[in-house]
């Protein structure tokens, strides 16, 4: 298995840069997702690695190799794309002996590496069928198989998932997950899907506008997004993000609500605006509690119930609406004016002039 | 052969006749399934429907001869019984559907008692499930296309059946329909021949190393002394149409991968200037081409032609290929790319396998275009390279006329084309792709 480093790694055409300069070091085993919506170089960034892209800038370093100007083929990685791309004048098992033809490798080697992989894939019974006649899962399965049938050091996925419904989806995904664990296969993976991204990462990398937002574990982007676009993009529905003025540890929210932020989060936000200036506080939605006698005055725009619990939209003063959950029996009318509470430990504070988060001393 | 002689009866009476019996005998054996008889009765009583009215065709128009006289036009009375006999056969066969008896365990109650739908269907895997009278109309359409295919192919079975008459049969008026088979007009197309006077004859006739060609032609007189040009010409036109259809065709398959696939410089400019060669009708440069050839020494050689029809047919599959190539998701390759193969083995073993529909219809238009080329064989051959299609017409030349060499020389040449469409057939009428890669 392998470690893949990219070193400022750029994409650009003309001026303009479809990946901007890059670092990232996937480890050996690690899954890492590229997350990010569409057209933000996620995939251009998935293509430089496997070569099928070139690089304008920097270098990729495959188990420390520079691979920057190899071909695709002497790279030792498997590329999974999005609509599978099977060979329509193929069986299944021709589709998967493919690439091992292509290493000369004898009959039976290849006849026994591909029958074991069918059975760890088990889609032995879909082996001599065209894969215009198969199902969407197993077509699936067949393009993985032919990416897991050389050993290959790493496996580069390009939203292996999208083209499946809704239901299998959940399915495959985790048979991905599992043949990663047992396989321990360096991984990358891309997909648009966050909660894809959430339930199969070890390590999430959030991009936009063709950069790196964020680089963490699928919790450290949840809680502790780097920016606002993190807060925004991460979590159904992203963080609640308030804009507020900051005077001297109040936060004075629209129509004279105030909320007193935490003690311990006094002395860095101090610092970040000097005592006095424009914040923006976020927050997730299972982070608010709704009760009599807390702080925050709001009314109920909307109530969802999403079968587990209970989905509240709230108005907060100036259009601002915030999501907060509540339990599974909670029924509020609309238009009745509510008051909320925020666990001091799940708030967070944004700089509304860089978008960055403001990091608590105490941590940092 | 068999000393047969009929004259041509009228056309319109026996193509009808033949029309109506085949509508009888297709549409009626679905009533009799329906009902639960067996369908050979079916075929019987709906062919005895069919030449009842042929018989009331031929009637018609027999009765309605002075009328077309009057009129001077026999369209009228054509139409008129075609309208009346076709009546006629669908009032008997729904006679026949009305009150042919049902016979047990099948019908539409039965259908219906066996868990079927109440009402019958359109289109079903199951024919007892799809309503006869559906099924009587497809019959009907069916007919109706083998009766026009067989009338668009009249032309081509006339000639393929002129090639096989004696002369005295090839010219008969009113033409022959049934006629005694000979071999005459196939020997005169391939042999060159003298005209023997009487002793000699004889003397032919009394040697014993004479072939069965030999023998036919000593019927006429004549005696065969070598091969004739035909067969030159017809091995120039596979050489030369074969040749320049395989460089066309590979030819056009590499540019239309590349503009396809890689980003080049003026690309729209190229394709433009490509097709424009097609945009002259090549008639026009055919005296340049010919002043060209001569000083070039390409005059009346295999190269020359090759090289011209290549260039016709370029812009033709570099365009015609490039559609089908753009069709093939360029993921295919990458993945190849990706497992281990260059660029040039995943052309060969994915592109080109998946371009096959493409490439064999290319092949096919480029074939038949080099093949069926004229003009420029006309004005650029004269002996040693010269193809079929300027030859045919020049067997008119002065005297006799050997119209059942000349069918026989069209009829041979029709051949190679049949052949490589036939062979291709099979890709022809294949999707482009089955969907492996799902779009969307």
């Amino acid at each position: 298995m392998a470690t893949i480093e990219l070193i400022n790694v750029e994409k650009k055409f003309g001026d303009v840069h479809a990946v901007k300069p890059m670092n990232l070091t996937v480890r050996d085993g690690e899954f890492v997702v590229l997350l990010g919506p569409s057209g933000c170089g996620k995939t251009t960034t998935l293509r430089m690695i496997s070569g099928l892209e070139a690089v304008t800038g920097g270098q990729i370093l495959l188990n420390g190799r520079d691979v920057t100007w190899e071909r695709p083929s002497d790279r030792d990685i498997a590329f999974v794309f999005q609509f599978f791309a099977l060979y329509s004048h193929m069986t299944a098992r021709e589709n998967i002996a493919f690439p091992l033809q292509a290493q000369g490798e004898r009959r039976e080697v290849v006849r026994q590496r591909v029958e074991d992989v069918s059975r760890l894939l088990r889609m032995e019974h879909v082996l001599d069928v065209r894969p215009g006649a198969l199902s969407g899962g197993d077509q699936q399965r067949v393009a993985l198989a032919r990416a897991l049938v050389r050993h290959p050091a790493a496996f580069l996925m390009d939203e292996p998932l999208g083209a499946l419904d809704a239901d299998f989806r959940e399915t495959m995904r985790a048979e991905i997950k599992r043949l990663h664990i047992d396989q321990h296969a360096t991984t990358v993976y891309v997909t648009h899907d966050q909660i894809e991204a959430m339930a199969m990462g070890d390590r999430i990398v959030v991009m936009s506008d063709a950069d790196v937002q964020q680089v963490g574990t699928p919790a450290e982007v949840y809680h502790d997004p780097a920016n606002l676009f993190v807060a925004r993009f991460i979590g159904s529905p992203g963080m609640n993000l308030v804009p507020g003025r900051y005077v001297r540890g109040v936060l004075h929210l629209a129509e004279g609500a105030t909320y007193k932020v935490p003690d311990a989060w006094a002395p860095s936000l101090d610092a970040a605006t000097r005592g006095d200036g424009d914040l923006i506080l976020g927050f997730r939605p299972e982070a608010a509690t709704v009760g009599v006698d807390s702080a925050i005055p709001a009314t109920v725009y909307a109530t969802d119930l999403h079968g587990g619990y209970t989905m509240l939209h709230l108005e907060l003063g100036n259009n601002t609406i915030i999501h907060a959950r509540t339990t599974r029996e909670a029924k509020y009318a609309i238009n009745t004016p509510v008051r909320f509470d925020l666990d001091p430990a799940m708030v967070r504070f944004f700089d509304p002039a860089t978008e960055a988060a403001i990091i608590p001393e105490v941590r940092a | 052969m068999f000393g047969i002689d009929i004259p041509l009866p009228d056309f319109w009476v026996v193509y009808f006749f033949i029309f109506w019996v085949l509508v009888g005998s297709t549409a009626a054996p679905v009533v009799f399934r329906h009902k639960g008889h067996h369908p050979l009765i079916g075929i019987v009583v709906g062919a005895a429907v069919g030449a009842l009215s042929g018989i009331a065709f031929t009637l018609l128009l027999a009765a309605l001869q002075p009328l077309a006289d009057l009129l001077d036009d026999p369209l009228a009375s054509i139409l008129v019984s075609i309208v009346v006999s076709a009546a006629i056969i669908l009032a008997l066969l729904a006679f026949v559907r009305r009150f042919v008896p049902e016979s047990g365990g099948a019908g539409p109650r039965a259908v219906e008692a066996a868990g079927g739908p109440r009402a019958p269907v359109t289109y079903s895997a199951r024919v007892d499930k799809v309503d006869p009278g559906w099924q009587s109309v497809q019959a009907l359409r069916a007919s109706v296309v083998i009766m026009l295919a067989g009338l668009t192919l009249i032309p081509v079975i006339w000639m393929a059946m002129t090639a096989f008459k004696s002369y005295p049969d090839a010219v008969a008026s009113p033409p022959k329909v049934v006629f005694d088979p000979t071999l005459e007009g196939i020997v005169t197309l391939m042999t060159k021949r003298r005209n023997l006077d009487s002793a000699q004859i004889a003397e032919y006739e009394a040697r014993d190393d004479l072939n069965w060609a030999d023998r036919i032609m000593l019927k006429s007189g004549k005696a065969i002394i070598g091969q004739s040009d035909y067969v030159k010409r017809l091995r120039n036109s596979l050489i030369i149409a074969g040749t320049s259809t395989v460089l066309s065709v590979s030819m056009g398959l590499l540019a239309a991968y590349a503009f396809s696939r890689f980003r080049v410089p003026g690309e729209g400019d190229l394709l433009f200037f490509i097709l424009s060669t097609r945009m002259l009708p090549p008639v026009v440069v055919t005296i340049p081409i010919f002043l060209m050839y001569r000083e070039l020494g390409l005059y009346d050689t295999h190269l020359g032609l090759i090289a011209l029809y290549t260039a016709f047919n370029l812009s033709f599959s570099v365009w015609l290929l490039k559609g089908f190539i753009d069709e093939i998701p360029k993921e295919y390759e990458e993945a190849a790319l990706v497992d281990g193969y260059t660029r040039l083995q995943a052309f060969r073993r994915i592109v080109m396998p998946e371009a096959v529909t493409g490439i064999a219809a290319t092949t096919v238009f480029c074939f038949i275009f080099a093949w069926n080329e004229y003009a420029f064989a006309l004005m650029l051959t004269t002996d040693k390279a010269r193809t079929a299609p300027p030859h045919i017409p020049s067997m008119i030349g002065s005297g006799v006329v050997e119209w059942a060499a000349i069918a026989a020389g069209s009829l041979f040449f029709l051949i190679p084309v049949v052949i490589v469409t036939f062979a291709l057939r099979k890709y022809l009428l294949r999707g482009v792709t089955f969907g492996a890669i799902r779009q969307g």
